[in-house]
């Protein structure tokens, strides 16, 4: 499986450039996408999910144009939006159900076993009468990645798929998302909790203003953070100083002050020092710094 | 997976959310709750059940869809804007949007699920329906109307509905407004465009005649299709468009290019039947805009008369295939070159024959004129035989009626039933002249002379082959009736024939020689279990009933059998200007509804139990037997000899309870057969002179009663005619007035009146036995007006030709002012009589003619006497119900009578009917109070003119009455914006004058009329609801001379029933007790030194003159406003008066 996508732009009517020129190649596995709010993300992935039209530009799916071939592809996708509510009155497994009827399970046998396995993989399988629009908000989410991943879908595409969710809850989701993807599946990941990428993806892309302005393994994003990530043991009356001066990234109170990280080139005037970075150092100091120079 | 399989899928998803919807599950109880309750209380005695569901098997599920189909629609509009709401707001709809299938079967797949659902609703509410139906004794049940009314009536409304409301969702994308603006259309379409242009714009077929006969099913099932069809393909279309707007990407190109193509054949499918129905619409006034002409152009040509007419007639499936030997005569005082006939246009005329020559014939729509071989000179006798076959083309019928009375609905309670005037089907014939099924001489109606009417006496021989196992019936001895084969010979000369074929079951008895038969479809007797003790009795009761009838007209009936047929639902006939009959009465025979649906009268189960509940009531004891005989006796007079008809009023309600029942003859009535049918007063010059007759020498019939009724309507129908008299003679009254009621009515009234007056100057006994004597000799065959008036000269010295002229062309009309009325007691040698004086003017340029009557309540009220007849009065009909003393009286024009009148009993009401005059209410009354003794009185009776001038009025006073140029009203403009955008207008908006209601007062000043108003001929006044001083009545004069004037507002006293208790605004009812009245009035007087606010409190006023206050007034116009500005519910406007000091 791979998706190709080349110099894809998206205007708005109102002139807003959601998307310019973003030219990706996604294979087999879990792919990221990080960016801050706004940085076309959705709409990226509104289009690979055939929700939306680009301006120009080109998708193809094992070299078949997205645009051409909406029958084939969709029947390859499976879609977890952000603001996913349910259908009131369909219960928990009438849903599913549904979901996978559309997929094109045909067997009735064969797509109540589907949805029972799937019910039991979210955790869900006790809650299946219960009506879907009744579920606590973690169990909807769940709801929400079960009918994406019913039917063998080719292409999953995930909108923030672990807001709301508890620790327990995003590990196992993680889990199930990692075990999907050892299948010749591609699972596009979007979310703003840069951990869930750097714990399941081997790829990612970063999106800033609509352009795609990194791409490639996480650790490479890591790469660009070493030797700027800094712990500095603060007084409460630096504190207040170092919020201005530094992109601070964590904060914890000690006896007499914090311990403070910061992303930075120098912390000239401030004692400290330089740690390991992570995913999130990455990021943050890809676009603050690395893209702002 | 394929197509259907995700139409299947999705729409059984949609299916289980609606099913749990909470809004469908409570309307849809609520729908099965009430309409199971509406039925049981329709169906049972509970609810005294209505005769058009147990005598029509097709109501209960035609009203169950129609109620159904009213609240679904509404429904429906919610739910399918609901889930494209659902689908545009939530991102739950992108996880469905993503799954590879197309917009087609989405939107598809939704349309039917929510379509499933509604229908599955639909099945329930008819089963419920139809178990009802099946288990209530009485109530007849026929499956096939429950199989097409849910196809015809709620299949294309869901579908329209659906349609419009995803197309209006996917465009306004805002489900509130959709909502709004589809309610918004529902309404209008229900409320106010339903009847336009044949019911086109009403998607829901509220008003489509859908009335499925036992006979022949639909009235016009072909129309109804494409009725139907139009909504079907239009709901079609717009799912399609729906599925070419929906926002989601498509996924397939084909289904694209398939929803286009789609969309377009479905609107152009639409579309197409649409013009096909506005063309069947138009085409039809066109055609008869063309058959009029025609008839117009051949007007003057000579007109040949047939006197035999041999027709030999085949029925084969929906055609007849006809041979008429027809025996022709030249009646005329000229050679007849070629003869012109009137056929139906749908019969194709193959050959026309004299002896073996085959003569030269052109059609021309519906004319058939024949070359003969040689021109016939007067007098001389001529024959053809002419074969022609096909089919019955319905649009020549009745081309007198214009458009939008034809169009009218017809309707029992909510249903509508389709206006057919003849059928020729496999199953069923009826054909009756106005069909013109046999060829008929010389042309039929003429717009330039719409009162003309040929009546020519026709000795009809009628040879019919049908299946074997149908029944044909006609005029005339039934010489053969086996097999098929039927043989009919009719007796007399009569004008018309007509011809049923059916599955008919005969009944028969013969009384006096005379054969009274009964002709009923198969399992139509529903009558017999409510008669059957009657036995012996029935001779007799029909024997007495004949004789009554022939005593109150004073004609024998001539014919050797009398007939009742039922024939389908659908039958219409129509009022003509020519006679009081129509076409449900024929010669020996009268047409009646299938199972008498629309008479109330036919309802016996009712009757029955309203009779036993009355005994009970008035602890009577009488037999089951005496309670058939009632039964029987009603049944028959009311809707035969009468002349009334009393049609029951939907849900419960007594023919004598509104507007609906206000009649208009019964249209059942026999009087046809003993008059119409018989006789004819031919005149070149005044053809409605035979109408004229007709109406005078019917003296069954009781147009009083519809002045019983004028609360309702604002003026009574004679009151209507009178107006429309104003200014009009008879010929410009039938060129110019739409409403043929008013003509007719015009013809009927002035007809009564030229008669009474010949009646008046030569004797009322001595006219009687000319009259009779006269049409004795006379009988089917012409009068001639020559002859007659030559007669009336001879035996009489009376010529009637100016007066008839004077009659006809007149626009003239008397005005009648009755004053100085006195009643008082006098002694008549020893016993005490009561005199009452009065004078009587007539100040107008043309005579007048009263009826004043008098009831004493000494004797019995009520209808016993017959309507306004009976009792030995001289003009039954013409004086009021009951009344115990009657009287006619000639006014000269410009003249004044005094009169007394002498009678035995204390009055209590004199009534004067000024017939046609300018008066309006037409009918002026007095209440005496008691009746003092005048011993020295003399009493006498006297009725001679005298010096008097009613107009005289006071010097120094001025009245500006609403009447008069100097009144006007400025109105609020406080009507509908809808009604003002679509033009829309109610029957009342149209009437001059409106009934006077305290319970729903009109929002803008209003005319209407009542003897309490002050007025000269017209007593008026303009009401409206009260409110908050937004609109005004003005009354302006003009000041001649300067000084103080006293200023009146004239308070008039009504007297109305159901008053008491009530804000009576005006407060001018006497029915509330004066200290409850509250109300005020709020005047501007203007005068010399500005405007004056005067309140006008109305309790404890004075009837009559009111003083507003003195002012001076300079040489000038001056004004007084009344506002509507009052705490009652209606003010009054009626007249001011300024007198000088």
């Amino acid at each position: 499986m791979q998706i190709t996508i080349e110099t894809l732009n998206k205007v708005y009517k109102n002139g807003n450039h959601a998307l310019k020129d973003v030219s990706l190649q996604i294979d087999q596995g879990m792919f990221g996408l990080l960016g801050p709010n706004g940085a076309g993300k959705t709409t990226l992935m509104r289009m690979l999910v055939t929700l939306m039209k680009p301006t120009s530009g080109l998708v193809k799916v094992n070299n078949l144009d997205l645009q051409k071939n909406r029958r084939d592809i969709r029947a390859m996708l499976g879609y977890l939006p952000q603001d996913f509510r349910f259908f009131s009155k369909l219960r928990t497994w009438e849903f599913l159900d549904y979901s996978a009827h559309l997929s094109g399970m045909k067997n009735r046998q064969v797509r109540h076993k589907a949805v029972d396995e799937m019910l039991e993989q979210v955790g869900l399988y006790e809650a299946r009468d219960r009506q879907a629009n009744k579920l606590s908000g973690g169990m909807k989410r769940r709801l929400g990645i079960a009918q994406s991943l019913i039917g063998d879908p080719k292409i999953v595409v995930v909108d923030e798929p672990t807001t709301g969710l508890d620790p327990d809850e995003r590990i196992r989701f993680r889990n199930l998302l990692s075990q999907m993807s050892q299948k010749d599946i591609i699972i596009i990941l979007s979310t703003h909790i840069v951990g869930d990428i750097s714990s399941t993806c081997r790829n990612m892309a970063l999106l800033d203003k609509g352009k795609v302005v990194f791409n490639g393994e996480p650790d490479k994003l890591i790469e660009y953070a070493r030797g700027h990530v800094w712990q500095i043991n603060a007084s409460y009356s630096e504190f207040d100083a170092i919020k201005e001066k530094f992109h601070v990234i964590s904060t914890i109170p000690m006896g007499d002050g914090w311990e403070v990280q910061v992303v930075a080139d120098h912390i000239n005037g401030y004692s400290g020092k330089i740690i390991d970075p992570n995913l999130e150092h990455g990021y943050v100091y890809f676009i603050e710094y690395k893209l702002s120079s | 997976m394929s197509s259907f399989t995700i139409i299947r899928i999705v729409a059984r998803f949609e299916i289980k959310t609606l099913l749990r919807s909470w809004f469908f599950r409570i309307f849809s109880i609520l729908a099965i709750i009430i309409l199971a309750f509406y039925n049981v209380i329709a169906m049972t005695e509970t609810g005294s059940g209505l005769w058009i569901f147990h005598s029509i098997p097709s109501s209960v599920p035609y009203v169950n869809m129609l109620l159904l189909n009213v609240i679904q629609a509404v429904i429906a509009v919610f739910l399918a804007s609901d889930f494209l709401k659902r689908d545009s707001k939530l991102d739950t709809t992108e996880v469905i949007y993503i799954r590879s299938m197309t917009n087609g079967v989405y939107v598809l797949g939704k349309t039917l699920g929510i379509m499933i659902v509604f229908l599955g609703l639909n099945f329930i509410v008819l089963f419920i329906a139809g178990m009802i139906n099946v288990f209530v004794p009485d109530v007849p049940f026929s499956i096939y109307p429950y199989l097409w009314y849910p196809l015809l009536i709620s299949l294309p409304t869901l579908v329209f509905i659906f349609g419009l409301s995803f197309l209006f969702m996917v465009i306004i994308k805002n489900q509130a407004v959709t909502f709004i603006v589809l309610l918004g259309y529902i309404a209008t379409t229900l409320f106010f465009l339903s009847g336009k242009l044949h019911h086109l714009f009403d998607y829901m077929a509220f008003t489509v005649p859908l009335m499925y006969s036992d006979f022949v099913g639909f009235g016009n099932i072909s129309e109804i299709l494409i009725h139907r069809g139009i909504y079907f393909f239009f709901g079609l279309g717009f799912i399609f468009i729906t599925i070419l707007l929906l926002r989601r990407l498509p996924q397939s190109k084909i289904m694209t290019r398939f929803s286009i193509l789609f969309s377009i054949l479905f609107i152009l499918a639409g579309l197409m039947l649409g013009n096909s129905y506005l063309s069947r619409i138009f085409g039809e006034e066109e055609l008869r805009q063309q058959i009029v002409e025609l008839n117009n152009k051949q007007l003057s040509t000579p007109l040949i008369s047939i006197t035999q007419c041999d027709i030999d007639l085949t029925h084969n499936e929906d055609k007849i295939q006809v041979g008429a030997r027809l025996i022709l005569k030249n009646n005329t005082t000229e050679t007849i070159n070629r003869y012109i006939f009137t056929l139906n246009p749908g019969l194709d005329v193959q050959s026309v024959k004299s002896g073996q020559n085959e003569l030269k014939f052109t059609r021309d729509i519906h004319l058939l004129t024949v070359e003969p071989v040689h021109p016939l000179s007067a007098q001389s006798l001529d024959s053809l035989t002419i074969k022609y076959g096909g089919v019955i083309d319905e649009r020549i019928c009745y081309l007198d009626v214009d458009e939008t009375t034809k169009a009218e609905r017809k309707k029992s309670g909510m249903l509508t039933i389709d206006k057919r005037f003849a059928f020729v089907s496999p199953a069923y014939v009826l054909l009756t002249p106005e069909s013109y099924w046999y060829p008929v001489a010389g042309v039929s109606y003429s717009s330039d002379f719409p009162g003309l009417h040929t009546q020519q006496f026709v000795q009809f021989n009628l040879n019919v082959t049908t299946e074997k196992d149908l029944f044909a019936i006609a005029q005339g001895k039934a010489t053969e009736q086996t097999n098929g084969s039927f043989s009919f010979r009719s007796e007399f000369p009569i004008p018309q024939l007509s011809l049923a074929i059916g599955k008919y079951e005969k009944q028969s008895i013969i009384v006096d020689s005379i054969e009274y038969n009964l002709f009923i479809l198969n399992k139509h007797d529903y009558f017999s279990e409510y008669l059957a003790d009657l036995g012996d009795t029935l001779p007799v009761l029909i024997r007495e009933i004949k004789q009554d009838y022939e005593r109150t007209l004073n004609l024998p009936y001539v014919y050797s059998r009398f007939s009742l047929v039922e024939v389908p639902v659908q039958f219409t006939s129509f009022q003509r200007l020519w006679t009081t009959g129509q076409e449900t009465v024929q010669p020996e025979m009268v047409l009646l509804p299938e199972k008498g649906s629309l008479i109330s009268d036919a309802d016996f189960k009712r009757m029955k139990r309203s009779e036993e509940r009355r005994i009970e009531r008035t602890n009577q004891v009488v037999s089951p037997k005496e309670i058939q005989v009632r039964m029987f006796f009603r049944f028959v007079t009311s809707t035969f000899t009468l002349g009334i008809s009393r049609t029951r009023l939907p849900f419960g309600g007594s023919g004598m309870q509104g507007p609906p029942a206000i009649s208009t003859s019964s249209i059942y009535s026999i009087y046809p057969d003993y008059y119409s049918y018989l006789y004819h007063l031919k005149s070149d010059d005044w053809p409605v002179l035979n109408m004229a007759m007709e109406s005078f020498l019917d003296k069954g019939a009781a147009s009083t009663m519809a002045s019983m009724f004028r609360g309702f309507t604002g003026l009574s129908q004679d009151e209507k005619t009178n107006l429309a008299l104003q200014g009009n003679n008879l010929p410009a009254l039938m060129a110019s007035e739409d409403d043929q009621s008013i003509v007719y009515n015009a013809i009927k009234s002035k007809g009564k009146s030229l008669f009474t007056f010949i009646q008046s100057k030569v004797g009322d006994e001595e006219f009687d036995d000319f009259l009779y004597n006269m049409l004795d000799e006379n009988k089917f065959s012409e009068i001639n007006i020559k002859k007659f008036n030559e007669r009336l000269l001879k035996e009489f010295g009376f010529d009637l030709k100016p007066y008839i002229e004077e009659w006809y062309n007149n626009r003239e009309l008397p005005g009648v002012l009755i004053s100085d009325i006195n009643g008082y007691k006098v002694l008549d040698e020893d016993r005490s009589r009561f005199q009452v004086t009065f004078k009587i003017s007539n100040p107008e340029p043309a005579d007048g003619l009263v009826v004043v009557s008098f009831r004493t309540f000494g004797g019995g009220r009520g209808m016993g006497g017959g309507m306004g007849g009976g009792g030995g009065l001289r003009i039954p009909g013409m004086g009021f119900a009951g009344a115990d003393h009657e009287q006619i009286i000639h006014i000269p024009a410009n003249h004044t009578k005094e009169i007394a009148i002498l009678l035995d009993a204390a009055p209590r009401l004199m009534s004067v009917n000024t017939l046609i005059s300018k008066n309006i209410p037409s009918t002026l009354s007095n209440i005496f109070g008691t009746f003092e003794l005048d011993k020295k009185a003399v009493p006498f009776e006297s009725e001679r003119l005298i010096e008097y001038s009613p107009d005289a009025s006071e010097p120094d006073e001025i009245i500006v009455d609403n009447e008069d140029s100097g009144f006007k009203v400025i109105q609020s403009g406080s009507e509908s914006a809808l009604k003002k955008l679509l033009n829309i207008s109610s029957d009342e908006d149209k009437e001059k004058y409106v009934s006077f209601r305290l319970w729903r007062p009109p929002l803008n000043w209003q005319a209407t009329t009542n003897s309490a108003f002050h007025g000269k001929y017209i007593r008026s006044a303009y009401f409206t609801k009260a409110s908050t001083g937004n609109s005004i009545a003005i009354w302006n004069v003009e000041i001649i001379e300067g000084g103080y004037y006293d200023v009146y507002y004239y308070v008039p006293e009504l007297r109305m029933r159901g008053m008491r208790g009530r804000g009576m605004g005006g407060g001018q009812g006497s029915g509330q007790p004066q200290e409850e009245i509250k109300d005020e009035y709020h005047f501007s007087v203007y005068h010399d030194d500005g405007k004056e606010e005067v309140i006008l409190g109305l309790k404890n006023i004075e009837y009559g003159w009111n003083h507003l206050g003195s002012y001076y007034l300079s040489p000038d116009s001056a004004k007084v406003e009344l506002s509507n500005e009052s705490p009652g519910r209606v003010v009054i406007a009626d007249a001011v008066k300024w007198v000088k000091q």
